[in-house]
């Protein structure tokens, strides 16, 4: 028995379809878009005003969106809880079906759709001495088939590859990148001794903060490594920021010292960049990221899953460092003194050969090729290097909270770490550091101020943007620059 | 302008009275701080009148003398939903707000935490919502109190009336998470303890906030089950029910809903509540009981709104904490926790006493059917199940329940 309002549905989605494909390319409207999406520059040269053209896309991207919303209000209610998880959702639709592909959304919309009603039907089904649980899968199916199409179809199913130019447009000037030179050292020496004489000034929960803003940095500097140098965007850092918490939490409760669990959570999660890499750094762009959200939201469902081992949602309790770095003014200098040795690891891995390589890579894949760089060799090391940085921040924050839970692994974790790497500033040195110094400033002090903090941290995240493009690490290196000029 | 001036020169007096009386006040009495932490932006249609329970909790401690002789107040924090920001919260209230007791949390994850938390600092931690059993049993602490009928003892409240129901093909549909496996697993072992006739169970386990409600339907309906056993709530309860109805599915077939009957989540089902279900919830307009009416009139007075089940957890919760103050003369953590072992309290849900052997209380839900009334979903038939009848057996807890 078929409800009539699910009818109407099965209806309306494939005359969306049609109607989309027919404006597209049977409309001069629809053939100024696609000639713009080709090239750009080509299509204001002829005399059409693109700012309109795409404007008038995005507007109908969100009337479909809204639509969209509206046709589901009679299955469910409106509810807060319908921000990530269906920006997720059409963004996998989007990816599995290729971009730029509307037949391509439909078929992986349809796809995702069908594995979910499967892994429901089936249910419970026994193997053996076995039970698998079909209907658990829904927590990723979407992902698990993102993965697997991306594995075998690197550009989603009706996808096909870009027209690669040459050389990847450089947009923003980029100036020669030199080493940090002694003085540079120095500063951040300097830096480092000012803040480790913090618990003089501040009292316990400035600590408990500081501590916070030092893993965060470690992680968003990990990121941006990849992001930066690499130019490898990953959606989906948290899940080596959280394996490297879990493994730590885990040797912890089989009775490992915490100071030897420590070094499991860079290695767990080096191991798990290893895997997820090698199978990432085979795609490139917005695909590359979707896959690597898809393997962070593999792991992620694992840890909230798996009670015997994990602890499921609830996730690990205590995990507590021992006696000598009880105090938080001992933690925070251990994990000063862990975190300045990672800082500078990274900087000084970014102008290796290694970090320079990584860079020609990013910006041209072709002649870094033809020069003799294994571009995916470098981009692989660079990925399981990075996702090592991240669990080690990933360690030292479960034993600064005493637990660990799934949502660590989440995705709104991987959001915060990529607003931190923008905020701060792609390029810059300091930016880490600045991100995640502002993003939990910010979300300290409004949330204590104001019922409202997440709007209030939105849009002081927005203001932030729009003063400073280049984030803040940029404009104070632009400021910098001028000075001494 | 002239007869502003008029009042304000009249009530001159009475403002500095009252001021003098502030002053003297201030002077003589810090407040105790209670250091509230919860999951406002993630779960607020059961905190926002939960946070309005503990409004009126201290409203009437502190116009009652206070405590101590000193006022109470409350700092409450929004933890983000996650455990790590929970605990960045609870280091906060701690050490900048210098809180004497801490309270609240609402998932089970971030209630535990808090609790571990509580333990290594050895503060003083009133768990309100948290369902989960592990927080006074296999992970139980002894700073760590927990106010409400865990997963188990509400489940445990609606198996007499499975029982009762003799069915043999039980569906069961949960939330993919410690609740809904807990309340799933609870359930099965009380069912198979108390039914003398055959049982078995199909279970479907969905994504918390993400059923896919026809699909879920459709496979129920095909298991062909005698009866249903769910512990969804809110958003995910509301689509079940919508679907559930649209295909047939309740047609002749007994369904037990876990929480189903809290207004939080009832209300918004309005005239579409699934009439006949065996619940859990809090039926606020038929309580009769004189300390739910006088709590029942005293909430609707200040806030022009009736309570929901929240309101009645927060409430109990800063009661709860008050009292175990006063009873140990002191805000000391240490002494609290003796204080608290025993200890009975005055709640809208008439006497609970605070369990010495586990640190749970004894506060009980009422069990009843739904129905809909003038288009709004109510709970009829319902009695109260005290919380104390409904609890595992000494022996298990002691097994179960590491010591302090």
């Amino acid at each position: 028995m078929l409800p009539q309002y699910d009818a109407l549905l099965i209806g309306i989605g494939p005359a969306i379809l049609l109607a989309l494909w027919w404006l597209l390319k049977r409309t001069r409207w629809g053939m100024l878009v696609r000639a713009a999406t080709e090239n750009r520059v080509m299509v204001q040269a002829l005399g059409v005003n693109e700012v309109w053209l795409f404007t008038s896309v995005f507007f109908l991207g969100a009337l479909l969106a809204g639509l969209a919303g509206a046709l589901q209000l009679p299955r469910e209610s409106a509810n807060l809880a319908m921000d990530l998880s269906v920006i997720a959702e059409a963004f996998v639709v989007t990816v599995v079906g290729g971009l730029g592909s509307i037949p391509g959304a439909f078929i992986a919309a349809l796809l995702i759709g069908l594995v979910k009603a499967v892994c429901i039907g089936l249910g419970q089904v026994q193997l053996g001495s076995v039970v698998i649980a079909f209907p658990k899968l829904t927590l990723v199916a979407e992902f698990v088939v993102m993965a697997v199409v991306l594995a075998v179809k690197p550009y989603g199913l009706l996808g096909s590859a870009p027209a690669a130019p040459p050389t990847t447009p450089v947009t923003e000037h980029r100036a020669l990148v030199r080493p940090p030179g002694r003085r540079s050292l120095i500063t951040a020496l300097a830096a480092i001794a000012i803040v480790a004489l913090l618990p003089a000034i501040g009292d316990e929960y400035d600590l408990v903060l500081a501590t916070d803003v030092l893993v965060f940095t470690l992680f968003a500097a990990s990121l941006q490594f990849m992001l930066g140098v690499g130019g490898l965007a990953s959606f989906g850092h948290a899940a080596y920021f959280g394996l490297g918490a879990y493994a730590a939490a885990l040797a912890v409760r089989h009775g490992v010292a915490m100071e030897a669990a420590l070094v499991f959570a860079p290695a767990a999660a080096l191991v798990g960049a290893l895997i997820f890499g090698w199978f990432c750094v085979r795609l490139s762009g917005i695909y590359l990221a979707m896959l690597t959200l898809a393997f962070a939201q593999i792991v992620w469902s694992v840890a909230f899953q798996w009670d015997s081992v994990t602890g499921g949602s609830n996730g690990l309790i205590g995990v507590w460092p021992p006696a000598w770095l009880g105090g938080k003014q001992a933690y925070f200098h251990f994990t000063l003194c862990v975190i300045a040795a990672a800082l500078i690891a990274i900087a000084w891995l970014a102008h290796t050969p290694f970090g320079y390589a990584l860079r020609a890579g990013r910006d041209s894949r072709l002649r870094a090729e033809a020069s003799g760089i294994d571009v995916r060799a470098t981009q692989w090391a660079a990925f399981a290097l990075a996702g090592a940085f991240a669990g080690l921040a990933g360690g030292l924050y479960a034993f600064s909270k005493g637990s660990i839970s799934p949502e660590t692994l989440a995705i709104p974790r991987s959001v915060d770490a990529l607003v931190m790497v923008l905020l701060g500033g792609l390029n810059a040195l300091v930016g880490p550091l600045l991100g995640a110094a502002a993003f939990i400033g910010l979300q300290d002090s409004l949330a204590r101020a104001t019922e409202y903090w997440r709007a209030g941290l939105g849009v002081a995240i927005l203001l932030l943007v729009l003063v400073f493009p280049l984030g803040i690490g940029g404009a104070a290196q632009w400021l910098l620059a001028r000075i001494r000029r | 302008m002239h007869g502003v001036r008029m009042n304000s020169f009249f009530r001159l007096p009475q403002a500095l009275l009252a001021a003098a009386a502030l002053a003297s006040m201030t002077a003589m009495a810090q407040p105790i701080k209670l250091g509230e932490l919860n999951s406002y932006k993630t779960f607020p249609a059961f905190l926002e009148p939960y946070k309005k329970g503990m409004e009126l909790a201290v409203e009437e401690i502190n116009a009652g003398g206070g405590v101590l002789g000193r006022p109470l107040e409350l700092v409450t924090r929004d933890d983000n939903g996650n455990a790590g920001d929970a605990v960045r919260v609870a280091e906060e209230l701690l050490a900048r707000e210098k809180v004497d007791a801490l309270m609240g949390t609402f998932s089970s994850a971030v209630g535990l935490a808090v609790a571990d938390f509580a333990r290594q600092r050895r503060a003083f931690f009133l768990a309100a919502e948290p369902l989960t059993d592990k927080i006074v049993w296999e992970s139980g602490n002894k700073y760590t109190f927990r106010l409400r009928p865990s997963t188990y003892m509400q489940t445990a409240m609606l198996v007499p009336d499975a029982v009762r129901l003799n069915k043999r093909r039980w569906a069961i549909v949960y939330p993919n998470y410690e609740y809904g496996t807990a309340a799933t697993a609870a359930f099965k072992q009380l069912m198979i303890a108390r039914q003398s006739s055959a049982i078995e169970f199909v279970e479907i386990a969905v994504p918390l906030g993400k059923i896919d409600a026809g699909p879920v339907v459709q496979a129920l309906l095909e298991t062909k089950p005698d009866a249903i056993f769910s512990s969804l709530f809110a958003a995910d309860l509301a689509k079940f029910v919508r679907e559930g109805e649209l295909r047939g599915l309740f047609r002749d077939r007994p369904v037990v809903n876990l929480l189903g009957g809290e207004p939080e989540y009832l209300d918004p089902l309005k005239d579409e509540a699934p009439v006949g279900w065996y619940v859990t919830g809090y039926p606020w307009s038929d309580i009769a009981t004189p300390e739910h009416k006088r709590f029942l009139q005293a909430y609707q007075a200040k806030f022009k709104d009736y309570p929901r089940q929240g309101s009645v957890v927060g409430y109990s919760a800063v009661m709860s904490v008050a009292a175990a103050m006063r009873k140990a003369k002191s805000t000391d953590a240490e002494k609290l926790v003796v204080a608290m072992k025993g200890l009975v309290v005055d709640t809208p849900f008439g006497k609970v006493t605070y369990r010495a052997l586990d640190h749970q209380s004894t506060m009980g839900a009422y069990v009843g059917r739904l129905a809909v009334k003038d288009g709004k979903g109510v709970m009829v038939d319902w009695k109260y199940a005290n919380g104390a009848d409904y609890l595992p057996s000494d022996d298990w807890v002691r097994a179960h329940r590491p010591p302090d």
